[in-house]
């Protein structure tokens, strides 16, 4: 069975190229482009693990994140935080808000997969 | 030949009669100060003649004297090379044409000391001592010359109107000193607030342009991450596709890329430590393991140009009060330099601890045996894109800011980073933190880490 992946991205371009890379790896990726759209997504969707960008309109992916895990039907779903590099506090305000892990922009893309795969696994057992 | 020629010396005389310079505000200031103040000098003098019954022409004369002298005095200061000339040269006519006057009353005691009193406040207030000496100087000379050609008799004491009107002298001409400096120095006050509103703004415009600069690279960076990410993409689906020549130019986007985010991110770095704004997350680390972790990221990177590389640390180096993140970053900058700068030599991490101006200081050192430096290029590693110079820029790779930031952060840290090169043979960097965090380190106390304490150290506990 192939993992359901939500990305949470409002740049189109990065959108497109991080979904196309993921689903040559396999992946089945489905998309929400705003914080509010995310926290709908999770629940309608049902997806195996989020990818979620931190600056988003309507609610930034902190408010989404903290949505989610406030959830009890979707607190166990994994979030690895896409972060901007300089703003070293995102990371840690990222952590705070519940997410899983997080990985700096622009992302490595075999260190990203080696997370994504830790954490399905980790949510299979 | 109809030589119309002016003669020198008189052409030179008519500039000065109509040189019309902006008036220095302190001659403006004496001029108001001696038209009435010399009028009332008339007075005063006039009275002691008459007491003593001087002549009407000797009234004339003094009353023709007071009255066309403060406008003489300001058309020669107003002339004069600077403010400080003009004063000295009126306030020493100023007590000439007093001694004069003082000789001629007989030196009546009154309007001598209150006309000697005013002038002297006067060029003690301009000039100082100096002025006050020339004044004291001019008044004697002038007073003793005119007793010995008037033949005026001393007669000192003052009558009841002589001393009414040099109390009225002594009390104006004073008084106009006093509410002059009072209101220089309310001027004085008055500067100061406008200079720290002005830095106030300052500080704000300082604040706004951090804001616009985080701002803007996160949006140069969106775009960024869309190229690398899109070429890289690009490159795993030629690779899959046995497409080589495609890779390498792919490879080459994705490397200038690369190339751009990171100096983006060093010139956000280096501006946010600029404007102050840059905390430090104070932990107390053992700088041991700090070492071995730092070796561990190091060690495929020495790999990459066959170089050897050591690390080794003194005996008793223990704990360190530091921003452990900062500094690791401060030490894998630098043996990311050493690496890249030197091939099939050696690169070595050493740790050890001394003690200097009054405080334990733990020394990184970060040598190698690579290209070098010379002493002009030494001059510029630590300043913001002086790249030891352009060519090696383009050979070697780098934003030509690491070295910089990595000294401000040690700065911040209350330590520096210091550095000894010979061209040819290798270059040597120390990192010096102090073991313990001083009680309130800014960036504006951070001041540099002794370098001369090389010497007579050893005994700090070498392995």
């Amino acid at each position: 069975m192939t993992a359901k992946l939500l990305l949470v991205e409002d740049n189109e371009l990065n959108r497109d190229m991080l979904s196309r890379r993921l689903a040559r790896r396999g992946y089945e990726v489905v998309f929400a482009q705003d914080g509010q759209a995310a926290v709908d997504a999770a629940a309608k969707l049902a997806p195996d693990l989020i990818l979620m960008d931190m600056s988003l309109p309507v609610i930034d992916g902190w408010e989404a994140t903290r949505r989610i895990k406030a959830d009890q039907g979707l607190r166990t779903i994994p979030v690895i935080a896409l972060t901007a590099h300089a703003m070293q506090g995102d990371a840690n305000r990222a952590l705070a808000a519940g997410c899983d892990e997080f990985e700096t922009k622009p992302v490595e893309f075999e260190r990203l997969l080696a997370k994504i795969e830790q954490l399905l696994a980790a949510r299979a057992r | 030949m109809t030589a119309v020629a002016v003669p020198e010396s008189e052409a030179r005389w008519r500039d000065w009669l109509r040189r019309k310079d902006p008036v220095h505000p302190t001659v403006l200031l004496d001029y108001r100060l001696r038209v009435p103040t010399w009028i009332l000098g008339a007075l005063m003098f006039a009275s002691a003649l008459i007491a003593r019954g001087s002549g009407w022409h000797m009234l004339t004369l003094t009353f023709a004297t007071c009255i066309a002298w403060p406008h003489l005095a300001w058309f020669v200061a107003s002339r004069s090379r600077n403010s400080k000339a003009a004063e000295l040269r009126n306030l020493v006519l100023d007590l000439v044409l007093i001694g004069m006057l003082s000789a001629l009353t007989g030196f009546s005691l009154w309007p001598t000391i209150a006309s000697f009193l005013c002038i002297n406040a006067g060029a003690l207030s301009v000039g100082g001592w100096r002025f006050a000496l020339y004044g004291l100087l001019a008044f004697t000379v002038a007073a003793a010359a005119t007793h010995v050609v008037s033949g005026v008799p001393i007669a000192s004491s003052s009558t009841v109107a002589e001393t009414a009107l040099s109390i009225g002298v002594l009390f104006i001409y004073t008084s106009m000193f006093g509410v002059h400096s009072y209101l220089q120095s309310r001027r004085m006050v008055a500067a100061r607030h406008a200079l720290l509103a002005q830095n106030r703004i300052a500080e704000e415009a300082n604040r706004a342009k951090s804001r616009f600069l985080a701002n803007m690279s996160h949006e140069l960076r969106t775009p960024l991450n869309a190229i690398i990410g899109y070429s890289e993409m690009l490159e795993e689906q030629a690779a899959d596709e046995h497409r080589s020549d495609l890779v390498a130019d792919l490879q080459r986007i994705r490397g200038a890329g690369r190339h751009l985010l990171g100096l983006i991110n060093d010139v956000l770095d280096l501006s946010k430590i600029e404007a102050g704004r840059t905390e430090l997350v104070w932990e107390t680390v053992d700088s041991r393991t700090l070492l071995d972790e730092v070796a561990d990221t190091a060690r495929p990177l020495m790999r990459k140009n066959a170089n050897a590389f050591t690390v080794d640390c003194a005996r008793g180096v223990g704990l360190i009060e530091c921003d452990g993140v900062r500094l690791k970053q401060v030490l894998l900058n630098l043996l990311a330099n050493a690496a890249k700068f030197t091939r099939e030599g050696r690169v070595r991490l050493r740790l050890r601890q001394e003690r200097a101006a009054g405080r334990d200081w733990q020394l990184f050192e970060i040598s190698d045996t690579g290209i070098g430096m010379t002493a002009e290029q030494m001059g510029r590693v630590f300043q913001a894109f002086g790249q030891a110079d352009a060519q090696i820029g383009r050979e070697y790779g780098g934003t030509g800011l690491g070295l910089v930031i990595s000294r401000r952060l040690c700065q911040l840290m209350g330590g520096d980073v210091t550095m000894a090169s010979t061209w040819g043979k290798g270059s040597t960097f120390t990192v010096r933190i102090p073991v313990e965090r001083r009680a309130e380190p800014s960036p504006g106390d951070a001041e540099p880490a002794p370098g001369d304490a090389e010497t007579g150290s050893a005994q700090a506990g070498h392995a």
